[in-house]
């Protein structure tokens, strides 16, 4: 197996972990952890390609994902703030006010 | 030695719509940074100012072609929706100054949120190219985010921002990795090119596409993936939610009609399977729930749900009377959603207004003119006649006749059969009771007028639909010649 083969079963790996992580945790800061984690992977995943299909455009787009992900990441933490100033750590977890 | 080095510029007048929007966001922001409170009326004008001079670039220059190296196209398609996106933005900045201040919530950083929303829509209308695509669609829905959640003190806002976030960041991780799969297929980003090599391996790119494809739907409020729709929805500020049901929409169908012709040379069987199941349980599952629903708004975003299904049917007809058909009923769910959302908005400034259904009793004695358009944006959604709804809903049954798919037409009449419950259940509460609560209402001239005009825009559109399918019917033809 060569080497690009196997870091693409590694970004499956850490992909399916992330996506683990969305689906069992409850704790607001674990759940944005594992969305990182997936684009992580995605990102080992694209870096990866590129050495097999020869080309730059992978590189390109995984750059793209780092710098909007951490905006995103930014976004998350500013509303984890804000839900734990209105409900304390206790109560964040219990995100359900809005349901049928 | 001179060739080497000489540069090609990119032709910037096809993108000069974009450049006016983004120029006016980074006015606004940079307004918003050196004034510490900024006049309203000073960021609606720069706002609205740069929104018209981007519409008339659209309407009068109608350039078409590539830019930027094959990362931008813009064809008649990008156009007829991006010219929607911006008159619907526009209209909104009507409506909701009075709103905010109601709820104590007036930021600086509304305008400019709304601009980068509205710029992240007009690129992912306009592009084929997945690295655009994946920008613009952060930007999009990033700027949603924020939006959502900018009520002061109010828990519910905050929550449906964060499952939002969550379930946009795992969309948009699975989408991307899709986007992986592809470009290990093809050894490009262009969804063009990926759709039309032929190589080994073909089941990468099948992998890739079911992951794209499950991105997008999780965007869009396909059922399986639908719930953090109603959350959001309920959660924003009404202004907002009109935006996310209307040019949201409208943005992020457009990828998914994109796709459509190139997909049905390959693999047409299991698109059409996939995407009429989908449809399916979409339209049942949203009509159904939104029968049981107590809340107004989160009824309308359950009935966004179901709107969703029936484009989504359009679209697994891959040939082009569905693709005519979804490009319609886009622009009227746009219509329709945007209007029943922002009733909706005026009706909360009234005090102790909760959205409840039993508070719409007797609105006909309270707010004559606002119940009156408020049930025909209604019956729109629900489809009767003289309406948008019924053009488009008539156009996507055609194209399932065509596409023999019966089954689909079939659900999608029981569907609709469903919704007749609860549209005409509000529509007999604000016409056949008595009133329950008094209710103040003060609408600003500008106000009336504009909900007058949605109104009539969807009887004139619907009882005159040439005026729109003179411009879908070349745009989407467009989209099938290579």
């Amino acid at each position: 197996m060569s080497i690009e083969k196997a870091y693409i079963l590694i970004s499956i790996f850490l992909f399916l972990s992330g996506l683990l992580g969305v689906i069992i945790r409850k704790n607001l800061i674990m759940l944005l952890l594992s969305t990182e984690l997936m684009l992580n992977g995605v990102n080992l995943a694209l870096a990866s390609v590129d050495r097999l299909v020869g080309g730059i455009e992978g590189q390109v787009f995984a750059l793209f994902i780092l710098a909007v992900a951490a905006s995103e990441v930014a976004v998350g933490l500013g509303l984890v703030i804000a839900l734990f100033r209105l409900k304390g750590y206790e109560g964040s977890s219990e995100i359900t006010h809005l349901r049928d | 030695m001179q060739e080497l080095v000489s540069i090609q510029l990119p032709d910037l007048r096809l993108v000069l719509p974009e450049l006016t929007v983004l120029i006016t966001g980074f006015m606004l922001f940079s307004l918003e940074l050196l004034f510490k409170r900024l006049s309203h009326a000073i960021a609606i004008s720069v706002s609205l100012v740069g929104y018209l001079i981007a519409l008339l670039f659209i309407t009068f220059m109608p350039a078409k072609g590539e830019t930027f190296f094959g990362l931008y196209h813009r064809d008649g398609f990008s156009s007829l929706l991006q010219f929607f996106m911006l008159l619907l933005t526009m209209v909104l900045l009507g409506f909701h100054l009075i709103y905010y201040r109601k709820k104590r919530s007036l930021y600086g950083e509304f305008y400019y949120l709304l601009s980068f929303a509205l710029l992240g829509g007009m690129f992912l209308v306009s592009s084929y190219n997945l690295i655009v695509l994946y920008v613009a669609l952060e930007a999009v829905s990033i700027s949603f985010y924020i939006l959502t959640a900018l009520l002061r003190s109010d828990f519910s806002s905050k929550e449906g921002a964060f499952k939002y976030l969550m379930l946009g960041g795992l969309s948009i991780a699975l989408a991307s990795y899709g986007a992986g799969f592809m470009y290990l297929y093809s050894g490009s980003l262009d969804l063009r090119y990926i759709l039309t090599h032929v190589g080994e391996n073909q089941y990468f790119l099948v992998l890739g596409l079911v992951l794209f494809l499950i991105g997008f739907a999780i965007k869009i409020g396909a059922v399986p993936f639908h719930f953090w729709l109603p959350d959001a929805y309920q959660g924003a500020p009404t202004p907002i939610t009109a935006y996310m049901a209307s040019v949201g929409k409208l943005a992020f169908f457009a990828p998914l009609v994109r796709l459509m012709p190139y997909v049905q040379e390959h693999f047409a069987y299991a698109w059409v399977a996939t995407v009429s199941i989908i449809s399916a349980i979409t339209m049942l599952y949203g009509n159904l729930v939104a029968l049981v629903q107590k809340d107004v708004k989160r009824l309308l975003a359950y009935s966004s749900i179901a709107h969703s299904g029936y484009i989504m049917a359009g679209i697994a007809v891959a040939q082009l009377i569905g693709l005519k058909a979804v490009i319609y009923f886009l622009i009227a769910y746009a219509l329709m959603g945007f209007g029943s959302f922002m009733v909706l908005a005026l009706l909360e400034r009234s005090e102790g207004w909760e959205n409840r259904l039993e508070q719409f009793s007797g609105l006909r004695f309270s707010a004559p003119w606002l119940a009156v358009s408020f049930m025909l944006m209604l019956l729109a959604l629900l489809g009767v006649p003289p309406t948008v709804g019924f053009v488009g809903k008539a156009l996507v049954f055609m194209s399932l006749s065509s596409g023999s798919l019966w089954w689909l037409a079939f659900v999608m009449i029981v569907a609709t059969g469903i919704s007749t419950g609860y549209y005409l259940r509000i529509t007999a509460l604000m016409f056949m009771r008595n009133p329950s609560t008094n209710l103040q209402l003060a609408l600003t001239g500008w106000e009336k007028a504009l909900i007058a005009l949605l109104t009539v825009s969807l009887v004139l559109l619907g009882a005159v639909p040439i005026i729109l399918w003179g411009f879908i019917s070349p745009s989407a033809e467009n989209l099938f010649v290579r």
